[in-house]
């Protein structure tokens, strides 16, 4: 066990689904306290490491801690400290509003916080004799999270909250989710493949690619990391195998676009040295940065 | 826990309701046509198997709707430990057949009390309970099987069907129930843990899950197998029931007549009289006794073997036996009015054993009979067997004579016994059993002028160990009892086939045998007698077993199983044998690499 505890800890974290590698040897220290988003492609290992936080899954190797406890063997107290929500907010289909919030009082009745749940519960028009099945997806959603937040957990896992929800029920969520951030101590840990989420809640910014740790820094010095160069070079350029820190290339007749990492204003020489009569750099916004990372084995074709 | 047994609850009441309604009105229904209390064994079992499907269905729909990931982390991610969880679905899901189950056969039993059809006896008031247990049993293979890894789930669940198999009868049938919804209670908790799709938790765990699914493969294996084995032999035209069967083997005394059955039995007799009779055999009528296959009735048992009323024409009065006090209770066949109490003989004696029916007022008990008398309105004793023997068979009319089969040997009385009774015609000539009566396939007897000549062909499972051969014994004038001859029947099933379950697991065969052997007490008539396993098979398995285990070994190694657990895994499959690697394989997570 960490000598001080974190709000999650792996070490070498491995996981095998048959052939397929989901985690390979992750070491991941998220402090506690905050909004930690974790952002990545399609199996990239989000919801594998969720899982494995829960104790729903034994990693093949390695270690898992959350809130200090070693993920393996989390006890029925230890899983009163973590709340999570998933995508589907898969809450019993058959149960009233009513009943569901009674069962899920008695349950957390130790930690119970009213006040949240009732801040969230009323940006929607929930009826008490309402029946999960007849709740609209963002309603259930709204439930969900609002019951997690009543749950008063340390730490809370929320797996793309607001998948498949409307623009309304979107941000009424993220609203209530704003609200309730300011928790002291909670830790919260956000995985969205929306970046503008993201950009307004992360207070930093994990991610994961093929399920290792690519990146870890607060948005703002992720978004610093990486610029886009725009240079007019009436020959082909230098080699894209040498471009440093390429992310991403684009050309349109005689303007190059590159995308580059962590190069700052010496790109601009390099890009001089290579015949470019005029070179201007411009900032990138969160999501074309992580989107630019992301699809950095991708570089875009030639002319 | 309280508010999730509550939700469940509260989740399946409707369903509960609906299916209450249906089966108190089908079984309501069904008991106006034909008095459910009077049913034979085949009705009771069909109304276990409506239990036990709809537990299963229950458990199946119940497990089945939280199997997906994201509902099982909804229901088990809680401050609540999981066996807790557990005890809420299970017990909301109890009570949900509770009312399913019993409600019905209660409305039932309280219809029949109240006047309608027979009366009930005390047994019968243990059904309720029985219903329950045996929906509880399916039920809990019903959730084992939805959350258990599939590929060996179905595999683990041998337990739930001991109770079919098991014999008991009465409470004791209760307390097998019971014994196995406790098993299988214990088997669910260890599925029911946040990683579902890894192997148990706990060493114990581990090990009954390991057990109960190398039993499963070792049954299954062996099922399968037969069936393999028999369709390619059938395919091919060779199995011996299905083309010419060899000379001298079960399959073809199985099918011969009397006089060839007597005829081949007296070929390796050095009697000078076996020409004789040889030809006596070819002139002479063959009486032909089988044995019988089903058990006797039992004290308190909750189902009926066979019939169990008889009709009095003379008086207009149905008489039906109770266990209550071991004695016919009338019933007016127009009006219905239920009134008098039959016994035995004059003072109206309890019935020591519950009777079949087997002619309209003969009665047939495990050791002795009685008949109903139509002039005097009576049941008479007709014969008592001395103890520890049982009836294998209702008597047979040979001649003048009537011969009787009982555990131990045949018996011969005149005719006359099965009308005045045994105190007037005493037993005339007792022909010890020169075998098991649990191996024995048929009796074919003869009169000879000066006695009877009976051959007694050995072998009722022919594809099984069962010991095969003839014993031909003669009965003189005076009654003596003379073995003329003895002939080996040759098994026409290669040891391979007739072995099968040995080999595949020494152990576990033995166990079995073990434990049907300790039941032969209460059922006499089971006691059989097997060949032992041939030095070849005993090879087979020797050597499987080693090859198993160490083939245990070698994957547990590649695994990186712990070595005290690779060599606890190793040791048991020694012991085991094969189906306990086979456990190993389907119970361990997929090899890591």
């Amino acid at each position: 066990m960490p000598s001080l505890p974190d709000a999650i800890q792996t070490r070498a974290l491995t996981c095998r689904h048959g052939q397929k590698l989901a985690l390979d040897t992750l070491d991941l220290i998220l402090p506690v306290g905050g909004v930690h988003a974790i952002v990545g492609a399609n199996g990239a290992g989000k919801s594998t490491l969720f899982r494995i936080l829960l104790g729903m899954m034994a990693p093949t190797s390695g270690d898992a801690f959350a809130l200090g406890r070693d993920c393996t063997n989390l006890t029925a107290g230890d899983r009163g400290r973590i709340g999570f929500v998933n995508e589907e907010h898969s809450l019993p289909p058959w149960m009233t509003v009513t009943a569901v919030i009674a069962m899920q009082r008695a349950h957390y009745v130790a930690r119970w916080d009213e006040r949240p749940f009732d801040a969230v519960l009323a940006s929607f028009d929930l009826l008490p004799g309402q029946r999960i099945a007849q709740l609209s997806r963002g309603e259930r959603a709204g439930l969900n999270l609002a019951l997690a937040l009543g749950q008063n957990p340390e730490l809370l896992i929320l797996d793309e909250p607001t998948l498949g929800l409307d623009v309304v029920a979107k941000r009424r969520l993220l609203d209530a989710l704003i609200d309730s951030v300011a928790s002291d101590g909670r830790t919260i840990i956000y995985c969205s493949h929306q970046i503008e989420e993201v950009e307004r809640l992360a207070d930093s910014l994990i991610i994961m690619e093929r399920g290792r740790l690519r990146s870890q820094s607060a948005p703002d010095a992720f978004c610093e990391r990486i610029d886009h160069w725009i240079a007019d070079m009436p020959s082909e350029g230098p080699a894209l195998a040498h471009v440093p820190g390429l992310l991403r290339h684009r050309r349109i007749d005689t303007l190059h676009h590159y995308t580059v990492i962590d190069q700052g204003e010496a790109f601009a020489g390099f890009l001089h040295a290579h015949g470019a009569r005029h070179v201007q750099r411009q900032d990138v916004p969160l999501d074309r940065a992580v989107d630019a990372f992301l699809t950095r084995h991708h570089a875009g074709p030639q002319g | 826990m309280f508010a999730l047994w509550i939700a469940e609850i509260r989740r399946f009441r409707w369903l509960a309701l609906a299916a209450t309604l249906l089966l108190s009105g089908t079984l309501l229904f069904v008991d106006r046509l034909a008095d459910a209390l009077l049913q034979p064994l085949s009705t009771y079992r069909l109304a276990a198997a409506v239990c036990a499907l709809l537990g299963l269905a229950l458990g199946l729909y119940q497990a089945s709707s939280y199997r997906r990931t994201s509902q099982w982390i909804t229901l088990i991610h809680r401050p609540i430990a999981p066996v807790r969880i557990l005890a809420a679905l299970g017990l909301g899901g109890g009570a949900t057949l509770m009312i399913v189950t019993i409600l019905p056969v209660l409305l039932m039993l309280s219809a029949h009390q109240a006047g309608s059809g027979s009366a009930p006896d005390s047994r019968h008031w243990l059904l309720p309970a029985a219903a329950w247990l045996i929906g509880m049993i399916g039920y809990l293979a019903g959730l084992y099987l939805a959350l258990a890894p599939r590929r060996y789930g179905w595999l683990a669940m041998v337990p739930a069907f001991l109770p079919a198999v098991s014999g008991a009868a009465g409470w004791q049938a209760l307390a097998v129930q019971a014994a196995v919804t406790l098993v299988l209670a214990a088997m669910v908790a260890t599925v029911f843990k946040p990683d579902l799709d890894g192997p148990p938790r706990t060493g114990v765990a581990l090990a009954v899950t390991a057990l109960a699914v190398a039993t499963g493969v070792w049954a299954v294996g062996t099922i399968i197998g037969d069936l393999a084995f028999q369709t390619i032999w059938i395919a091919t035209g060779t199995d011996p029931l299905n083309g010419e069967a060899p000379r001298g083997g079960i399959v073809e005394a199985s099918r011969a007549d009397g006089q060839a059955l007597i005829a081949a039995a007296l070929m390796p007799s050095k009697a000078p009289e076996a020409r004789l009779w040889r030809e006596q055999a070819a002139l002479s009528e063959v009486y032909r006794i089988d044995p019988l296959t089903t058990d006797w009735p039992q004290h308190g048992a909750l189902t009926n073997i066979g019939a169990i009323r008889f009709t009095d024409p003379d008086r207009h009065v149905e008489w039906t036996f109770r266990h209550d006090d071991m004695r016919f209770h009338g019933r007016a066949t127009a009006t219905k009015r239920r009134g008098g109490v039959l016994g035995l003989g004059d003072d109206n004696k309890p019935l020591g054993q519950p009777p079949l029916v087997i002619d309209d007022g003969r009665l047939l008990m495990a050791s002795g009979m009685a008949a109903f008398d139509e002039a005097s309105g009576r049941i008479d004793p007709l014969l008592t067997l001395p103890p520890t023997h049982v009836i294998a068979s209702p008597p047979v009319p040979i001649g003048d004579a009537v011969a009787l089969l009982t555990n131990r040997d045949l018996r011969l009385y005149d005719a006359r016994m099965l009308e005045d009774g045994d105190r007037l015609y005493p037993v005339q000539a007792v022909l010890p059993l020169p075998g098991p009566v649990g191996s024995l396939m048929r009796i074919d007897l003869i009169e000879l002028l000066d006695g009877y000549l009976a051959v007694f062909t050995f072998g009722r499972d022919i594809n099984s160990p069962d010991a095969t051969w003839q014993a031909i014994l003669r009965i003189d004038d005076r009654h003596r009892v003379t073995r003329i001859a003895e002939r080996r029947l040759t098994p026409d099933y290669p040891a391979l086939s007739r072995f099968a379950s040995w080999w595949l697991s020494p152990s576990l065969a033995t166990v079995r045998d073990a434990i049907v052997a300790t039941s032969s007490d209460r059922h006499p008539l089971t006691v059989r007698r097997n060949d032992p396993p041939p030095g070849i098979i005993w090879m087979l398995a020797l050597t499987l077993s080693l090859a198993s285990a160490a083939a245990t070994w070698w994957r547990a190694q590649s695994w990186r199983i712990a070595r005290g657990r690779a060599a606890f895994w190793s040791i048991a499959t020694l012991l085991i044998g094969l189906p306990m690697l086979v456990a190993l394989v389907l119970i361990r997570p997929a090899p890591r690499r």
